[in-house]
């Protein structure tokens, strides 16, 4: 990968930084900008990790190492949350 | 130092403080973990007198808390694991033909953290030793009801041994999966190796969560944030972070037993093991599914229903997987020709024991019996079966099974089968009654109840007659490495590659790396095919490649003792509010120390030139092309993901039960949190453009780059601070709730981590200036420092919306 | 049977006993058949003709067939545990609408009830064949409200009320005991549970008010 990659990919990073700071004033329902707001966060976080990681040119099993860890901590945090739910009504 | 190449005699304490061999680390886990094995039996032979009979008052209870809950820590973490490992380093590189584990001194590293863990762990003795259960339970150990100092001290050790257990997991990783003898396939690899690689892969993904929670606890203890005393956190939150590590755990224990169990039956059984494929495969599923059954341990903490239900599944179906295992092992057995030596005794026993644990582990997997089981002597019975029956009787049997391997001299046989008669007849007397005993509560001091009176009596019997024979075993072992008849390199008729080189084995040992082909055959190059089970003998010389590898070096002792002094300075710091002017300064002096040790540290580490073992040809599928460092790196990231996705769950957990979380720019002020994020962005652009020019070996745009993104950093932190201040101005301080415990802990971890990579970029330059890091071969080093530090991007990315934007 | 709870309890945990026992007996029985029948009698026993040797990755052996087979037999029988749990998880967690609730607090060391007039004990005295709701929280630390005969318990957490229920089936004394580690004091966290003849307990209920705790309930000490 080249400069021009990396310098693309650092201008998305930056552009939807700003767009992240633009949605937050907008008059979004709290669950439409929460979804959105980490959503892009997510976006954010695959690029860096594709593109200035270098994962997509790493071998698949690279990815599924970290991907597992990924996974089980999802795993923790949605059955954690789901175990008080009721108590919350969230 | 590394330009020596001999390890110095086994007398020389040189050879002991600075050796990086594989199998020097191996016998020096071997020897700690037995220490703290006879140091945490004594504490369970203190709990059984106490429980001998009804009202007894031979220990008072806050002893008899410190004995239990020392015990369990100790058996569980600084015993079984390290023993385990023990036998992994001493076997696993022997095993898949390579000559050391990856990362040598890291190796070193990971045995000298898990030593001074350990002595932080005793030496909280001093203050107390922990007392609030080896499970920690929150808020029991917050500091408003376990105020003295000893639990710190060990949290401290906790964290320390974490840290070791987790380099540990990726230098194993890394080692089995890249560096297998050439044309050795994943499917070929002895079962004692496989369960290592499964057991490190569960410990990468366990441990984080408990790092994250002991991390949260020591600021709960030091600083007064509210993780666990408060009500949006508090016990369950604990509970979830605990048993998530917990029950991986309970398998990280075991497979390596299992493991050696797969290798040990088919050497005395004459025959191969019945549905290898199977049995691997249901290892997998094992460490799969153990990431999904954690909730079993909090049936009655009252949380949602459906939860516990679908807890109650996957706990059920975790049997399965092993109802294969032990099937297959039993059926090894059918026509072969059963030798019953005392590893196999302690083989066969110990599947029995654990045939025995499995079956009560259902009981406890179901969500309706734990109403009435839990927190009772059942449970005890049934862990102890588990995890003694089923992990340390045939880890002895493993023991019995490689002594002559390690020592090159055999064992008394009689007296191992009296060690292993005397520690069935002291384990069931011990463990049954315990079963019978499920209704009595664990954990109390003493009862009244004479219904458990006789059981007690039997249990402290047995546990007497369990830690004596053990004595047998350490007498065994001791007479005969000065006594016994030397052994020769294959006593057994073993089959795995480590009885093809004598006993002990030499330094290196292999001399002629050896090759599998398509059909299985393995051969010597230059040496011909293995003579129908013959040996190959060695000579000290390096027929192959002519490297010779290094085997000390003195940093890795050092780093972990900077480590150890940093812990105790941070803790002395903690203490200042209240210390005197001379205990203040020392404790300052001890701080100061720890950083100009781990700085030495750090320095001598990396500027030391370490050859180590490199094979082009090593089998490494599917990391054939991914090189070691890098292949390590990605391993640990894999960590941190783990240990920061617990982070941001906590922040989550207790989000969800705050109902009066601070609306967006009230308490955070999103520019802080903008500009920070902007900056770190720029850092990551600056962090790849060093990494372009050291393709272009232009010294002047690494240096560049590096410094720029040295700057970036800087700039972050200084903003960071700046943020600290003002919210402490503004009296959001450490202890001002909930919401503030979340903020500083996460991005104070995060900022740790930041500090950790300007560190890494003063040696990267440093390197540059000599004109290092160049090139396609030298830009591997900032692509790796790459890879930590946009990992440190990514959490911030995520760490903005979380506290600035919603 | 004592107890709702216990009669819930008592015939599923049977069930997992004697299946318990059957499998373990079963096979733990073949497994030391096969290693007498199996064993190695010096020269009257041949050396097996796939003996795995030094420098040869053994073969591979084993059906599939021996790996469904036990497979199945598991899935029959945790199938059965399965189902045996299921079929009582819900009633436990659903209280049917209960004629008494009483708060229980758990403290370090002790047990405090509160009533619905507010009268407070130590000891928790509740009338036979009605439904008992207990709402239980903790003003300290985690601890586990457990009644020994009646085969059921529940954590007592700081900042959540958790729920139980059960309907005493017989009058008596019963064992109260703190299940969770809590602590100097955890073995001594005892109390009494007594069931009362219905019209007893209406006759000692009415009677008793805020004011009048037989047993004033202590703070928070240590021994």
């Amino acid at each position: 990968m080249g400069v021009v990659t990396y310098s693309a990919i650092f201008a998305i990073l930056i552009g939807s930084t700003v767009f992240e700071l633009i949605l937050i004033g907008q008059p979004l329902s709290q669950q439409v900008l929460i979804t959105s707001i980490i959503g892009l966060a997510g976006v954010k976080a695959v690029l860096v990790a594709l593109f200035f990681q270098h994962l997509k040119d790493e071998p698949k099993a690279i990815s599924s190492i970290v991907l597992f860890g990924f996974t089980a901590v999802i795993l923790l945090i949605t059955l954690s949350l789901l175990s008080i739910a009721a108590l919350h009504g969230v | 130092m590394s330009e020596e190449h001999h390890i110095p005699p086994s007398y020389s304490i040189k050879r002991w403080l600075f050796s990086t061999n594989h199998k020097d680390i191996g016998s020096l886990y071997i020897v700690t973990s037995l220490y703290f094995l006879f140091v945490g039996g004594a504490l369970a032979l203190l709990v059984r007198v106490q429980l001998t009979v009804p009202n007894n008052n031979f220990i008072a209870s806050s002893a008899f808390n410190q004995a239990f809950t020392t015990h369990g820590l100790i058996m569980v973490l600084w015993f079984l694991s390290p023993f385990a490992f023990g036998f992994a380093n001493w076997i696993v590189p022997l095993q898949i033909g390579a000559r050391d584990l990856a990362f040598p001194r890291i190796n070193a590293l990971s045995y000298w953290l898990y030593l001074f863990s350990g002595i932080l762990l005793l030496m909280s003795s001093a203050a107390g030793l922990p007392d609030g259960g080896w499970t920690l339970y929150a808020p029991l150990t917050t500091l408003r009801f376990t105020p003295n100092l000893g639990l710190s001290l060990a949290a401290g050790g906790l964290i320390l041994f974490i840290v070791s257990i987790t380099v540990s997991s990726v230098n194993f990783i890394t080692t089995i999966l890249k560096m297998r003898a050439p044309g050795m396939k994943l499917m070929q690899m002895p079962m004692f190796t496989w369960t290592i690689l499964l057991t490190v892969f569960m410990m990468l993904y366990a441990f984080p969560s408990l790092l994250a929670g002991t991390i949260m606890l020591m600021g709960d203890r030091t600083l007064g944030t509210m993780y666990f005393g408060s009500p949006q956190g508090g016990s369950l939150l604990w509970d979830h972070l605990f048993w998530f590590f917990g029950h991986p755990e309970v398998y990280v224990v075991l497979f390596p037993a299992m493991g050696a169990i797969g290798d040990i039956i088919p050497t005395f059984t004459r025959r191969p093991l019945y549905g290898r494929k199977y049995i691997i495969m249901s290892f997998i599923i094992v460490a799969l599914l153990s990431f999904g059954v954690w909730g079993h341990h909090m049936f009655v903490t009252g949380y949602d229903p459906l939860v516990a239900k679908i807890f109650t599944v996957t706990t059920i179906a975790i049997s399965l997987p092993f109802d294969i295992i032990v099937i297959a092992m039993i059926e090894s057995l059918v026509k072969g020709k059963v030798r019953l030596k005392t590893p196999m005794l302690f083989v066969l026993g110990s599947i029995a024991l654990f045939i025995v644990g499995g079956i009560t582990g259902v009981f406890l997997g179901s969500v309706a019996l734990d109403y009435a089981l839990r927190g009772t002597y059942f449970v005890v019975a049934h862990f102890h079966y588990v995890m003694v029956g089923g992990g340390v009787v045939a880890l002895f049997g493993a023991f019995y099974y490689w002594y002559p391997k390690i020592t090159g001299k055999m064992y008394d046989e009689g007296l191992g089968k009296a060690h292993f008669v005397l520690s069935v007849i002291g384990f069931t007397l011990l463990y049954f009654p315990m079963f019978m005993n499920y209704e009595m509560p664990r954990r109390v001091v003493t009862f009244t109840e004479t219904q458990w009176a006789f059981t007690n009596y039997l249990s402290t019997i047995g546990g007497f007659v369990f830690g004596l024979a053990q004595i047998l075993m350490l007498y065994n072992f001791y007479e005969s490495s000065k006594t016994g008849a030397p052994a020769g390199s294959n006593p057994w008729n073993g089959f795995t590659l480590e009885w093809a080189v004598p006993s002990p084995p030499p330094q290196n040992d292999f001399d002629v790396t050896p090759r599998f082909s398509e059909d299985g055959t393995i051969s010597l190059p230059g040496l011909g095919a293995f003579a129908n089970g013959g040996t190959h003998t060695m000579s000290t010389a390096h027929a192959e490649h002519g490297i010779m590898e290094s085997h000390l070096s003195q940093w890795p002792v050092a780093l972990a003792g900077a480590a150890f002094t940093l812990i105790l300075g941070i803790l002395g710091v903690t203490l200042l509010p209240t210390a005197s002017f001379i205990e203040g300064m020392l404790y300052l002096w001890i701080l100061l120390t720890g950083f100009i040790l781990g700085g030495l540290g750090l320095y001598g580490f990396a500027k030391e030139k370490f050859v180590s073992f490199e094979d082009e040809e090593a089998e490494g599928w599917p990391f054939k092309h991914v090189a070691r460092v890098r292949m390590g790196v990605w391993v640990f990231l894999a960590s941190e993901v783990i240990l920061f996705g617990t982070f941001i769950g906590a922040y989550i957990f207790i989000r969800a039960g705050t109902l009066d979380w601070p609306a967006i720019n009230t308490v955070f002020q999103i520019q802080h949190g903008a500009i920070n994020t902007f900056i770190l962005l720029t850092s990551s652009f600056t962090a790849v453009m060093a990494l372009v020019y050291s393709k272009r070996e232009s010294k002047a745009g690494v240096i560049g780059s590096l410094l720029l993104t040295i700057f970036l950093g800087l700039w972050f932190l200084y903003n960071k601070a700046t943020e600290w201040q003002e919210l402490f101005h503004e009296g959001h301080t450490f202890d001002s709730g909930v919401v503030m415990s979340t903020y500083y802990i996460t991005t104070g971890a995060h900022g740790a981590h930041v500090i950790g990579g300007l560190a890494a970029m003063t040696i990267l330059i440093g390197g540059a200036l000599k004109g290092r890091h160049m090139g396609e071969h030298g830009s591997e080093n900032i692509h790796n420092f790459g890879l930590y530090w946009h990992i440190v991007d990514i959490i911030w990315i995520f760490l903005f919306p979380l506290f600035y934007l919603i | 049977m004592v107890s709702s709870t216990s009669e819930i309890f008592q015939p599923l945990f049977d069930l997992f006993v004697w299946l318990g026992i059957l499998v373990g007996v079963v096979v733990i029985a073949i497994f030391l058949i096969v290693i007498f029948k199996y064993r190695d009698r010096g020269s009257k026993t041949p050396e097996p003709e796939d003996t795995p040797i030094l420098g040869k990755v053994p073969e591979e052996r084993g059906h599939p067939r021996s790996v469904v087979i036990s497979l199945a037999l598991s899935i029959v029988i945790l199938t059965f545990l399965l189902n045996g749990t299921f079929a009582v998880i819900d009633t436990l967690n659903t209280p049917p609408s209960g004629t008494l609730n009483v708060q229980v607090n758990g403290f370090q060391w002790g047990w405090k009830f509160v009533y619905p007039n507010n009268y407070e004990d130590t000891v928790l005295r509740v009338p036979k064949d009605e439904t008992v709701i207990l709402k239980i929280v903790s003003n300290d630390v985690a601890h586990s409200f457990g009644v020994l005969e009646y085969k059921t318990k529940m954590d007592a957490l700081p900042g959540r009320t958790n729920t139980i229920w059960f309907i005493p089936k017989d009058t008596g004394e019963y064992n109260i005991v703190c299940f969770e580690f809590c602590g100097v004091g955890h073995a001594y966290m005892k109390t009494k549970l007594i069931v009362m003849d219905p019209a007893e307990f209406q006759d000692w209920y009415s009677k008793v008010k805020p004011a009048e705790a037989e047993h004033p309930v202590q703070g928070a000490s240590r021994p």
